[in-house]
């Protein structure tokens, strides 16, 4: 039953408005193997689970057997963290989280369909990350289950998972959120993954019919330049890509990484594109997508 | 037409400028000319391209006023303040009867600027080709590097404008204030400034209905295109502009507003009540009279109304306000010993209070505007000849003959001055009301006498039903019916309380009531933007959603009105109390937030009922109590006891006001029935029975108590009964760990869980029930109601500390919304939890909402909130209030975060809750959101 399929996830946020048309619950996969520098959700590269930890909230009762945050059980230094939950549970200061909570499907069906109500008329699930398709048997469990009950899916994938794989999703969710991370010379260096198979899925899924909305995260100090702005520019000639959406960098993430114990050397070096060249690009691939008959982004 | 050059020096910072001007006279229409980039003020004697504007000028008897304003300022704040300072001085030196703008490029823009932040000042606009949101077209000139004159443009405009400005001067984001008529001229293949500035405008103005706004779009039309329209924008103006003159209900708001700050900020405005005093003054010249009461009562409410003064400001359009019978100071003529001597003697001649039926009421206006007052005039005098003996029906026609002749005299004294308004006033003192603003002046001077009878918080009921036929009747234009309203709406902010203003929900026959008048009611609220206009939407399933999109529009801008009410919860409420469906459809809301049926009941009354101290005398003895359930069966025996005591001490007040000694023959005779039954409304005239609420105080601290003690203490024995006891005596001293362990580890309602949300139900079920056997002495009902208004703070005081981690001392919960800072899964949760009890054995409930502005921008946002309206009207909430938290708040945020744990911060992506992100996020974030300013 897919309903059974368990899978690990760091979050469900319920009202999220930049995931999607409408009003979505998304649901946040533990797990991502690309390592772009720039990643707001640095806690959820990591496959194992793990333990985010608030420092400020800390009121040092020592229930959670304090260690240095990390993937060590709180409870039992022996041991690694299992996911148990169970420092969590009792820190009666709310200040620890667990990521890579594992979960049945029914179980996170049970929060998304809280807000059935509101989804109409375009909004619904999405499935985010860390990477979904990590964790392939979840998603299309997750795909199914929603799909059966009428609920709006849209996936957000890098695209950076085994051909195989990648295929099993086409056809199984009504949106696909592709991320374009950088140039694809680059893509290596910045990502840790090739660009060409990731095309070659993100083409896949085109020629399958599924509809697509590009998704780049522009980070002026790594991955602006010409090459990124012509990429886009050729992908949004795909069949079936409806628009290119352009997420100026954010420093959010920041505090997320520390708190679940990893930090990235590079942020001081970070900073959104000035707005001109956001807007820039921004009317030049409107332009291109009204010239090709897409909608123009919003 | 001779232009000469007058030089002159801003009054914002002194710096050298200079204007041409023609005067044609006093008593003339004046036209201002404003230059676009390139030109200057002088651009009408030097343009050849100009020539036809400077004929057709040359033709008309007008004065011109052409002003340099800063060459290239562009009607930022400083040159705003320029042109006001220029157009207000000669308004007043030539005594202009109306005054046109013509300009094109971005003097059309500045025309568009000004008219909308100065309405008052610009009677019609002729534009020819502008920019409609100054910030969204700097931008896009950013974005065209390469034409030179762009460039240039930008540069002026980023020299001009901070970026605060660029929201305060959108028009786009201000339309509603651009009133006057307006012709707007653009070119399609305009490569100066897009076609899709002025389409913007235009589709704000059709999605509004508006007809004063014309478009008109150039097939191929470049930047120039637009200028030969400048002739016939202009006549048409002259042809159309408004032949009634306009009085400036700004000016009285300004008015207002200077009288609502007195020395002393905690002292109410306007004291002194000479209706009291005059009604004192009769009763001290009859000392020895031996007439009944309420013949004495309605005779001296006659004789004040034979002697208030008669103010008139001339830019007030009705006649009648607080100004009618109160003041800050005494008139010359009377003293304070005369007044203290006159009001002794007024108060000892049975005046009732708010506790005992007598404030918070709404007048049968239903009736009042289909027949006129006259037609209550004639049945009372009926009722009196048929019962001679009955004093009561005597002092109804006595009350009701006073308030004609008071309209009477008002007519008589403003004929001269004033003789629209005087004819207006005789009309409606004995017929019905045929015009639009006939019924509006009966409805509000009406409101007046009945508050100068020393009521407050007094309600309009449903404005848009009872005024429908005579605004079909009269059949205003949109921009004379707002205008009519709002200068009701600012005599609403003279009385600086909580004035009802009912809109929205089902016809007596069920059927969708909403009509143009509740888009005008929500119109004139953001205008005149008050807090007094308390505006209250009735919302049922079949409401259209253009209606919840111009409540939402309203709701977005911070101003917390519209509150929403739902009508498939109140109707069901009032037809289990056995009222008519009828008559239950046409309820209205009074005070704050109350159900009452208009004209058709005794005056609302209501007391506070503190639920959690109730609690604390249960929870001290958790130790006696071997389950959850006990626990509660013991509260609810509480409940039960205390609610008992409050309806004795309720009826016992009661009896201290028997109606004949109290009586109200004005109200009286103004409530279905009374004349008939020839009774006082509160003796049993009334159609309907009296209600009074029982506020109940702090269910979200109750609803988190409860759920915590359950959990810890019962469920998974995490809590001793007596660690817990003994933390809350002590308030928690020297265990916070426990006090967080109540906080973090337990549910809470607000959060869509379904142990919480059911608790918080029982509650609500618990105070329906043992309530619903609680009848006042004569035969009404005293109800529920989940509402507290501003006492929670005052209650908690008196409270111990509380299970769901509250210090002894500390505010309550607010009404029926969940525990600030402790709903952590946003707004559709939120409103999950909250429609989750069931409400139709509640009078009134409030639930307050607070949410980010950014959430509900623009059009998506609006259809978001739109979702959670309709989850709120289907599923069965009662009523809610939206309160927009701005950035400000952010800071306040990070210095108490406790209090703002639900505060959410949402960005593409990615989202979290503001106070458990880092210091160093919180800081990005404040300083984005700054920008995004």
């Amino acid at each position: 039953m897919p309903s059974d399929v368990t899978g690990r996830i760091f979050d469900i946020q319920r009202y999220c408005i930049g995931d999607g048309p409408g009003i979505r619950t998304t649901v946040f996969f533990q797990g991502c193997r690309l390592r772009c520098p720039w990643c707001h959700n640095p806690e959820s590269r990591f496959f194992a689970p793990r333990v985010s930890f608030r420092a400020e909230s800390c009121i040092g009762c020592g229930r959670c057997r304090m260690l240095p945050p990390g993937e060590m059980c709180r409870r039992n230094p022996e041991m690694r963290c299992s996911g148990c939950g169970i420092c969590v549970k009792e820190c009666p200061a709310g200040a620890l989280t667990l990521l890579g909570r594992l979960l049945r499907a029914e179980e996170v069906m049970n929060v998304v369909r809280r807000d059935r109500f509101f989804y109409a008329p375009s909004g619904g699930m999405t499935l985010s990350g860390g990477e979904p398709l990590a964790q392939i048997e979840f998603a299309l469990a997750l795909l199914e289950c929603a799909r059966r009950e009428g609920i709006h899916t849209a996936l957000e994938t890098s695209g950076a998972v085994p051909r195989e794989e990648f295929r099993r999703v086409i056809g199984k969710c009504d949106l696909v959120l592709f991320d374009i991370k950088a140039a694809p010379d680059r893509y290596r260096e910045l990502t840790g993954a090739d660009f060409t198979p990731i095309y070659e899925n993100l083409k896949h899924l085109s020629d399958a019919g599924s509809r697509i909305i590009l998704r780049t995260p522009l980070v002026q100090q790594w991955n602006v330049c010409g090459e990124l702005f012509e990429l886009l520019s050729q992908l949004l000639e795909l069949p079936h890509v409806e628009s290119a959406e352009l997420l100026p960098y954010h420093a959010l993430g920041r505090g997320k990484a520390a708190m679940a114990g990893s930090s990235e050397p590079a942020w001081e070096t970070m900073s959104a594109p000035p707005p001109e060249l956001l807007l820039d690009w921004e009317k030049r691939l409107g332009e291109k997508a009204a010239s090709l008959g897409k909608a123009v982004p919003k | 037409m001779k232009l000469h050059r007058f030089e002159y020096q801003s009054t914002v910072d002194g710096i050298a400028d200079w204007y041409l001007f023609h005067d044609a006279g006093k008593e003339k229409d004046c036209i201002v000319l404003l230059h676009g980039h390139g030109s200057h003020g002088d651009q009408i004697l030097t343009r050849s391209d100009l020539a036809p504007w400077r004929a057709y000028l040359a033709e008309l008897d007008v004065s011109v006023l052409s002003p340099n304003l800063r060459d290239n300022a562009w009607m930022a704040p400083a040159a705003a303040a320029d042109l006001h300072h220029l157009l207000a001085a000669g308004k007043e030196t030539h005594a202009w009867r109306r005054i046109f703008f013509a300009a094109g490029s971005m003097g059309g823009t500045s025309a568009l600027i000004f008219a909308m932040l100065h309405p008052e000042l610009a009677d019609g606009l002729v534009i020819l080709g502008a920019a409609t949101d100054i910030g969204r077209y700097a931008s896009w000139c950013a974005a065209q590097p390469e034409i030179p004159v762009l460039r240039e443009i930008h540069s002026a405009i980023s020299a001009a404008y901070t970026p605060t400005d660029f929201a305060l001067h959108n028009v786009c984001a201000h339309a509603g204030n651009l009133t006057m008529p307006i012709h707007f001229h653009h070119g399609n293949a305009d490569a100066i400034i897009p076609v899709s500035e002025a389409r913007h405008l235009a589709e704000i103005f059709h999605n509004a209905g508006r007809t004063n706004f014309h478009y008109h779009e150039i097939e191929g039309g470049n930047h120039d295109s637009p200028l030969p329209f400048f002739r016939a924008g202009l006549e048409k103006l002259f042809s159309t502009g408004a032949p009634l003159r306009r009085r400036n209900w700004r000016e009285i708001l300004k008015l207002e507003r200077t009288t609502a700050q007195p020395e002393d900020p905690f002292a109410p405005p306007r004291r002194y009540n000479l209706c009291s005093y005059e009604q004192g003054r009769y009763y001290e010249l009859h000392p020895d009279s031996t007439e009944p009461e309420c013949i004495q009562h309605a005779k001296a409410l006659a004789w004040a109304l034979e002697r208030l003064p008669l103010h008139f400001h001339p830019e007030q359009e009705f006649f009648g306000g607080a100004e009618t019978f109160r003041a800050d100071e005494l008139p010359p003529e009377i003293t304070q010993e005369q007044y203290d001597r006159a009001l002794k003697a007024f108060r000892s001649h049975g005046v009732r209070h708010f506790g005992v039926g007598w404030s918070h009421t709404i007048p049968d206006y239903n009736e009042l505007i289909a027949h006129g007052l006259g037609s209550f005039v004639r049945r009372a005098e009926e009722r009196r000849h048929r019962e001679p003996d009955n004093p009561v029906c005597e002092g109804m026609w006595i009350a009701l003959r006073g308030v004609a002749a008071f309209f009477l005299r008002a007519a008589d004294a403003f004929r001269e001055q004033r003789p629209e308004a005087a004819a207006r006033l005789r009309s409606i003192a004995d017929g019905k009301p045929e015009t639009f603003d006939e019924a509006l002046q009966l409805m509000w001077l009406i409101f007046v006498v009945l508050e100068a009878e020393d009521r407050s918080h007094n309600a309009l009921g449903r404005i848009d039903q009872y005024l429908y036929e005579s605004y079909l009747r009269s059949a205003p234009d949109h921009e004379t019916a707002l205008y009519l309203f709002c200068h009701i709406w600012v005599k609403i902010e003279g009385f600086h309380e909580v004035t009802n203003i009912c809109i929205g929900g089902v016809t007596p026959d069920g059927r969708d009531a909403v009509n143009e008048l509740s888009f005008l009611a929500l119109e004139a609220t953001r205008l005149v933007h008050s807090a007094s206009t308390n505006l209250s939407a009735r919302l049922h399933r079949k409401i259209p959603d253009r209606f919840l999109l111009g409540c939402i529009d309203l709701i977005r801008t911070g101003i917390g009105f519209p509150a929403v009410f739902n009508d498939e919860v109140n109707i069901p409420m009032l037809t289990n109390l056995g009222i008519p469906l009828e008559a239950a459809r046409d309820y209205a809301l009074v005070g704050c937030v109350e159900t009452f049926l208009p004209g058709r009941q005794p005056a609302w009354s209501d007391g506070r009922f503190n639920m959690p101290e109730i609690f604390t005398e249960t929870i001290l003895r958790l130790e006696e109590f071997d389950s959850f359930a006990a626990l509660l069966n013991a509260f609810a025996a509480g409940m039960r006891r205390g609610l008992e005591r409050y309806r004795d001490e309720y009826n016992r007040s009661m009896a201290a006001y028997p109606p004949d000694k109290f009586p109200d023959p004005l109200l009286s005779a103004l409530t279905r029935d009374c004349i008939a039954r020839g009774r006082d409304v509160n003796d049993g005239g009334g159609e309907f029975f009296r209600l009074h609420g029982i506020g109940m105080m702090g269910l979200a601290t109750l609803t988190d108590s409860l759920c915590a003690v359950k959990k810890l203490v019962f469920d998974e024995k995490r809590i001793a009964p007596r660690q817990l006891v003994n933390a809350l005596k002590n308030d928690f001293c020297d265990d916070e760990e426990l006090r967080l362990t109540l906080i973090n580890c337990a549910p809470k309602y607000g959060n869509d869980d379904d142990e919480a949300d059911s608790i918080a139900a029982g509650i609500v079920k618990l105070c329906g029930d043992l309530t619903e056997s609680l009848r006042t002495a004569d035969g009404g009902y005293l109800q529920s109601c989940m509402a507290s208004n501003i006492q929670n703070i005052s209650a908690g005081r008196e409270v111990m500390a509380t299970p769901d981690g509250r210090h002894a001392g500390t505010a309550l919960s607010d009404a029926a919304s969940p525990n600030a800072g402790r709903d952590r899964h946003g707004p559709t949760a939120f409103v999950n939890s909250i429609v989750r009890p069931d409400y139709t054995a509640q009078n009134c409930t409030v639930v307050n909402m607070r949410f980010q502005p950014e959430m509900f921008e623009k059009e998506a946002g609006a259809e978001r909130m739109l979702r959670l309206l309709r989850c709120f009207i289907e599923n069965g909430g009662q009523e809610m209030q939206f309160n927009v938290t701005s950035n400000a708040t952010l800071k306040a945020a990070m210095a108490e975060p406790e209090k703002y744990a639900d505060l959410i911060v949402r960005v593409s992506g990615f989202s979290a809750f503001f106070t458990r992100l880092s210091r160093e996020v919180q800081m990005d974030i404040l300083r984005r959101n700054a920008h995004a300013l």
